[in-house]
């Protein structure tokens, strides 16, 4: 599929996946306890951050370029609205 | 105190319902149901975030907490959050298809790619049926919401109050209603679930005892226990995840180019940092308010005991706006599909008329089920993504595989419906995993087995292959 760069596939799908299903099958029984929480809790609390840090990684490293002249356009056509 | 706060929240969002349709021609149906393609990346976030955190998430998830302990907390925090990448890479190819076939309903997509009505009216038949519990989790959530208040109202009232308001919202203003009254809603769903945790924290007295004295009451409640629970939270994870694309279909379509509604999933995870907070108020429900008759209830027996009157009425308020929110997208999604889908041909008015006798309908059989029949709200979660996810074959036929025959795919779609059916009412041990997943591979591997030997597959290239229109992208590719 000549659509997805297969780079940005890995950062922003493959990664968040691992990380958190794997995450949870590994910590999930686990009794230790981070910051006062189970290490399973701290552990996808963590991954609400970096998982917009892997797609905003995505999009600013591989994906960006195929949308500039969409992102172009668009703010053209804000700029006309606000005339 | 709290019921004049409560009353207050919902009359300014009936204002707001009213103010959204100011200059707008409501009655064109493509505004009426996608905004005319218009939203910008700050409404689209706050009417996907509005659709996404239900009163499933403030009251169902607690409620969860407390019947199952860990293994329900954490497949619902894995499924969301991995929806994000999912919706990152399919979302904008989603919203390219609807453009064009100039979709404004998820069949409407399947009609424009196929052409075949048996298709597209298995399709409508399929958003029908996760409808049903999607609506019942709103109307739960309702009923504990306003019984928390302390009404004494009946459960009956209160539903039929709350599908009223819902109808409300969007008679004047199509979907730019729910847009506009997620705004609200979201800041005060987001205000009040960090106020219910750290007032749970800080009674409690840190964050250690809130978990630590539900775990001396029960010991699996921080933990998940046992392999089924394991493999279902895993299997349940990763099935929503890639399900949450078809159900919210409806969202994508509003955005107005792809870019938007490729950046608007980059920020959506953080919204989820309200769940550390909420998981607060769960855990602290299990020590604070043991045996409660009524799981779902978890969420408002801790804010009863932790908040004074008035802020007891801004969760109540957040949590009902958030359930009557839905409920109007939903009675908008009905609308839509039953008059685009399974009776195109009928006159406006007739079609209207229609519209509004099965919206009214359906309203009040969600209610009475969820009158006769009390269920755990992630249980309503799980039951309407066993339905809707089986619509992935179809989406997958559209963006990706050409080898998909419409018929592949009907016959896809009746077979995991009915192993769900099956499953599910048999209540067949499958040792854990998922049975919407189990479903799902019955549904591929039937379209894959009917495509090969049918030959009616669609003359149109797969939306994926299709390129947007742009200069810089054409000249790049012969190169």
């Amino acid at each position: 599929m000549g659509y997805f760069n297969p780079w940005s596939v890995v950062v922003g799908l493959v990664i968040p996946f691992v990380a958190v299903v794997g995450g949870v099958a590994v910590l999930g029984r686990s009794e230790a306890v981070v910051l006062g929480m189970p290490i399973v809790y701290f552990w996808v609390f963590l991954w609400f951050v970096l998982t917009t840090v892997c797609l905003a990684a995505s999009w600013y490293l591989f994906d960006r370029g195929d949308f500039e002249d969409e992102e172009a356009f668009e703010e053209q056509r804000e700029e006309e609205g606000e005339v | 105190m709290a019921t004049v706060v409560f009353a207050a929240i919902i009359l300014l969002s009936l204002v707001l319902a009213l103010l959204a349709a100011r200059g707008r021609d409501v009655l064109r149906i493509e505004e009426y149901l996608v905004a005319g393609r218009s939203f910008g990346g700050v409404l689209l976030f706050f009417l996907a975030v509005g659709e996404i955190y239900s009163i499933g998430t403030m009251v169902g998830l607690p409620g969860g907490i407390y019947a199952e302990g860990a293994g329900y907390g954490i497949w619902f925090l894995g499924y969301i959050l991995l929806a994000y990448p999912v919706g990152y890479f399919l979302a904008p190819l989603v919203w390219r298809a609807g453009e064009r076939y100039g979709a404004l309903t998820f069949p409407d997509v399947l009609k424009g790619h196929y052409g075949s009505r048996l298709l597209e009216v298995t399709a409508a038949l399929t958003f029908f049926a996760y409808l049903i519990p999607w609506a019942q989790l709103q109307f739960t959530g309702l009923q504990v919401a306003l019984g928390a208040l302390g009404f004494g109202v009946s459960p009956t009232t209160a539903t039929a109050v709350a599908a009223t308001i819902a109808f409300a919202y969007i008679i004047f203003s199509g979907v730019r209603a729910p847009a506009n009254i997620s705004i609200l809603k979201d800041i005060l769903l987001f205000g009040a679930i960090v106020i219910v945790g750290v007032a749970a924290a800080s009674a409690a007295g840190g964050i250690s005892n809130v978990f630590g004295s539900a775990e001396q009451l029960n010991p699996s409640s921080s933990r998940i226990e046992g392999g089924q629970a394991m493999t279902f939270a895993l299997t349940t994870i990763v099935f929503q995840a890639f399900g949450f694309i078809t159900l919210t279909t409806p969202f994508i379509f509003t955005g107005r180019s792809e870019a938007t509604v490729k950046r608007t999933y980059i920020v959506m995870p953080l919204y989820m940092l309200m769940y550390p907070f909420l998981i607060l108020a769960a855990y602290y429900a299990i020590s604070a308010a043991p045996n409660l008759e009524q799981p779902n209830a978890a969420l408002f027996a801790a804010s009863v005991e932790l908040l004074p009157p008035w802020l007891l009425g801004l969760v109540a308020g957040a949590a009902a706006l958030s359930g009557l929110l839905i409920l109007a997208v939903l009675s908008l999604t009905i609308g839509g599909v039953l008059s685009r889908n399974i009776t195109p041909n009928l006159t406006d008015t007739s079609q209207r008329r229609l519209t509004q006798v099965v919206v009214t309908v359906y309203l009040i059989v969600t209610a009475a089920l969820t009158i006769l029949a009390p269920t755990l709200m992630l249980d309503l979660i799980s039951l309407a993504y066993f339905f809707v996810t089986q619509l992935l074959p179809a989406l997958f036929g559209v963006l990706f595989v050409r080898r998909f025959s419409a018929l592949g795919i009907t016959a896809g779609l009746v077979a995991g419906n009915a192993t769900v059916l099956l499953l599910h009412f048999s209540q067949t041990n499958t040792a854990g995993i998922n049975i919407g997943l189990i479903a799902l591979l019955v549904n591929f591997l039937v379209t894959i087995v009917v495509s090969a030997v049918s030959k009616n597959r669609s003359s149109l290239a797969p939306v994926a292959a299709s390129r947007r229109p742009r200069t810089r992208q054409v000249e790049r590719s012969t190169t």
